[in-house]
């Protein structure tokens, strides 16, 4: 048995232990549970996962669950996950069965390290970011102020995905102006040309695409710990055809 | 407990009645005595009170007695305790064998044999030459100092050092100590230089909000002042447009609104753009233009760099510190063969932290400045001493001065063991000055023989240039200022005493002796060398305590009487006419 994976293969490109810091995945859906997955097995340890749902079966054509986790929690798919690719689970995950809103971050929730924002709705990305984004306020002493700054994010990474095509937003939570070009980006949930629906009216979800989308946002992470000068902001992919657009900077 | 051994009314009516002694028309030793060896055991007892069972109990020697204080005790706990000392003692007298008190003069000592009594207590019979002396230096009102040690002192003094020195040896302690892990804690040193790779402008203000937040108080001047315009408009509309059936009323509205001096520059205008407010509001409106344009190239600068910057920060401060563990055996016994070591000493402290004791010998302070204040840079030896360092878990350390933790032969109080041995040896932490980052850092690491380095290399120095550095001087063997060497054999014992008191130590008693040996020739042979002094020292022409030499800041009075220092300039002279205020050259006010 054992908690820890050995990184020998990739240890050189990137040392989770240089980089000791909290990472957490709010949303373990499509994106979400990939994410995690990819996480665990870079070797990193401190993860937080944070989603209110369960697993259906719908859901295994493009999310990590198997059959024996139909019908449990989702965080607790995420667990077994790890355990079966580990042996047994490190103490520092945490399998959180919870929505992620602004008065859970206001209590003290997702604190510090790097965010991962993977959930469903814009309204929700919005409402949690901007709560996150709180905590990077100066208060009135200044912002490098010991006790706040320890539990503000000091990245956050925000995906969407279509069917055929995807974004990796990188926002640095204590530069105003790229937190407002992201919100720019948000559209309405309502907005029916921004959504693709499939014909039973649920939005399309590839697993292939998924998978790519969110090995992308860790590589952004990666990215952001060991060379952040080349990192972009904005990542625009297309699979049909393929193509990658990156900007210096999030445009609306 | 026995009954016989309560306080009872009886007792105290007993004891309230005079001992009987006989009379002595002679108030001779042996009564003296008595009175003594009762006083003596006065002291001797020891009063308890037990608060649960309310009672009073004393001891002397193997008796007892006890007092049980009722509920409603009228008594105050004083008087009971003198009560029962006095039934001690009275019961005591019959087992001490006090002298017989016959009016004559007793001589016989062995009455006194087998009494365990403390000594009493007699002043010491002095030599009346010696006595004469030291009444001579009470009347004398400059008493000459100490004279220098001669060579016949400082082979004395040595040889003292030597006598008896088996008793002195002590063993080395080698009990095992606690691990001692201290965290990392190197945010300090890591913020310390993320900050210099960043221009000044990300750590000022905050550049991540828009113009009009940021100059939020400027703009609510310039709103008043706007509002004040409109009223004095306003003000103005009424006072010459009103009807006139109206005017009254206005006036009285401009009367309830302005005071007099407002209303007097409201009547000598005809237009507002007359009016200092406006030309003021208008002054405050560029200067707002000017300012917000200013922040705009600045937040476009450096705003995103700032960005930047917290981000690292906050990268920093949620580093969990790195464990370490420190190995203090090790440090005992690497520490203990450096050449200028005579003693090391480490314990564990409650609530994880550690004290390590370092004894130092041979250490000469050199002149560390460029350019030395002195008319030589000086090397000066210092005796043979110990400092302590406290480190937590961490990582912070402090290394106080204070006895039992950095003392040294003292330059100012007679030659005693105190703190005051080193130049920079403060009241009360070293001023370590530019060593102090470095040290925190080591210690921060937990890098303790590299602490110890630095803190032996920040004794090995002095900086005459340095308001502390500068009386080094003073610590020449020469000088007039230093107080003479004590016996050197306190400091053996002292020392040998102080490193012995904890659990781990080491202690290399003969280096020791040989250092103070060493440090004894030293001193008395550099009484033939010219103490440093200050070169080209001036001082101020009026306070003469503060230097004026060229490199302070003073003043030439018109009278050209010497130079004058920056504080006595300014309170002493004339600014305008340049001489003392006593002799100023200024006409008088009403002229």
């Amino acid at each position: 048995m054992t908690e820890t994976i050995n990184i020998m293969r990739h240890e050189s490109v990137f040392n989770p232990t240089d980089h000791p810091y909290p990472i957490h995945v709010i949303g373990a859906g499509a994106t979400g549970s990939r994410v995690f997955a990819a996480l665990v097995e870079l070797g990193i340890s401190d993860i937080h996962v944070y989603d209110d749902d369960i697993v259906e079966d719908h859901n295994l054509a493009n999310q990590i669950y198997t059959v024996h986790d139909i019908n449990q929690e989702k965080v607790e798919g995420c667990r077994h996950f790890a355990e079966q690719k580990l042996g047994a689970v490190p103490d520092t995950m945490y399998f959180r069965n919870r929505k992620v809103t602004p008065d859970y971050i206001a209590a003290g929730g997702v604190s510090g390290g790097v965010v991962f924002i993977l959930t469903d709705t814009m309204d929700s990305r919005r409402n949690i970011f901007t709560a996150l984004q709180r905590r990077c306020i100066p208060s009135e002493n200044s912002i490098t102020d010991s006790s706040a700054i320890r539990n503000a994010p000091m990245l956050i990474i925000e995906t969407r995905m279509g069917s055929t095509h995807g974004n990796i937003f990188t926002i640095n939570p204590f530069d105003s102006i790229a937190c407002k070009a992201w919100k720019e980006t948000l559209v309405d949930d309502t907005d029916e040309d921004a959504i693709e629906l499939s014909p039973c009216g649920t939005a399309l979800s590839v697993g292939t695409t998924a998978s790519l989308i969110a090995n992308y946002a860790v590589w952004q992470m990666m990215q952001f710990f060991v060379d952040p000068v080349g990192l972009q902001p904005q990542v625009d992919v297309f699979f049909k055809p393929t193509l990658t657009i990156t900007a210096p900077a999030i445009a609306a | 407990m026995a009954t016989d051994d309560v306080i009872t009314e009886e007792h105290i009516q007993q004891i309230r009645q005079p001992m009987n002694e006989p009379p002595s028309h002679f108030p001779n030793g042996p009564t003296q005595y008595r009175q003594e060896l009762i006083n003596n055991l006065r002291q001797q007892v020891q009063i308890d009170f037990n608060a649960i069972e309310n009672r009073y109990i004393g001891h002397l020697y193997n008796a007892r007695a006890a007092y049980n204080a009722t509920e409603h005790e009228t008594r105050t706990g004083e008087y009971i305790r003198q009560l029962i000392t006095e039934r001690l003692i009275t019961e005591n007298m019959e087992r001490i064998a006090m002298p017989h008190i016959t009016g004559t003069t007793t001589t016989d000592t062995t009455l006194f044999t087998n009494v365990q009594t403390t000594p009493i207590h007699q002043p010491p019979i002095m030599d009346p030459e010696e006595l004469n002396r030291l009444l001579r230096e009470a009347d004398a009102p400059d008493v000459p100092p100490m004279a220098p040690p001669t060579a016949n002192d400082t082979e004395s003094l040595i040889a003292q050092l030597y006598e008896n020195t088996e008793a002195a040896v002590p063993a080395n302690n080698t009990r095992p100590l606690r691990p001692f892990v201290i965290q990392q804690d190197t945010q300090a040193a890591e913020l310390r230089t993320l900050r210099a790779t960043y221009p000044d402008a990300v750590t000022g203000r905050d550049l991540q909000i828009s113009a009009n937040q940021a100059l939020t108080e400027d703009r609510d001047t310039i709103f008043l002042m706007l509002k004040r315009i409109n009223h004095v408009k306003a003000a103005l509309f009424m006072k010459y447009e009103a009807p006139m059936k109206y005017r009254a009323a206005a006036q009285e509205i401009i009367n309830n609104q302005f005071s007099s001096f407002q209303r007097r520059q409201i009547s000598d205008l005809q237009n507002i753009r007359h009016h200092n407010i406006y030309q003021d509001a208008v002054t405050q409106i560029h200067r707002f233009r000017e300012q917000r344009r200013t922040y705009v190239e600045e937040q476009e600068r450096y705003g995103s760099q700032q960005a930047r910057y917290h981000q690292q920060t906050a990268m920093i401060r949620q580093r969990p510190n790195v464990p370490k563990e420190i190995n203090l055996q090790a440090i005992i016994d690497t520490v203990s063969q450096w050449e200028n070591i005579w003693g090391v000493s480490v314990r564990n402290l409650e609530g994880n932290a550690i004290q390590i004791c370092i004894g130092l010998c041979n250490i000469v302070m050199e002149e560390s400045a460029t350019e030395t204040r002195y008319t030589y840079p000086a090397a000066i030896r210092l005796a043979p001493f110990y400092f302590t360092i406290n480190l937590n878990a961490t990582g912070q350390f402090v290394c106080r001065s204070g006895n039992r933790n950095a003392v040294g032969l003292s330059r100012n109080n007679s030659g005693r063991l105190e703190y005051d041995f080193h130049p920079h040896q403060l009241s009360d932490t070293p001023c370590f000055g530019t060593f102090g980052q470095s040290l925190i850092d080591m210690a921060t690491h937990g890098d303790m023989i590299s602490l110890i380095n630095g803190i032996i290399a920040f004794y090995s120095q002095y900086n005459s240039q340095d308001s502390a550095g500068i009386a080094a001087m003073y610590y020449h063997p020469a000088s007039e200022e230093f107080a003479r060497p004590i016996t050197p054999t306190d400091m053996v014992s002292s020392y040998i005493s102080r490193f012995q008191e904890w659990r781990s130590h080491s202690v290399d008693a003969d280096k020791l002796r040989k250092a103070i040996a060493d440090y004894l020739t030293y001193f008395q042979e550099e009484q033939a060398v010219e103490a440093p002094t200050l070169a080209n020292a001036m001082f101020c022409a009026n306070c003469e305590e503060n230097p004026v030499s060229d490199d302070d800041t003073y003043y030439t009075p018109e009278d050209g009487n010497g130079r004058v220092c920056a504080s006595c300039w300014e309170e002493r002279y004339c600014g305008d006419c340049e001489y003392h205020i006593d002799d100023c050259h200024c006409e008088p006010d009403n002229y």
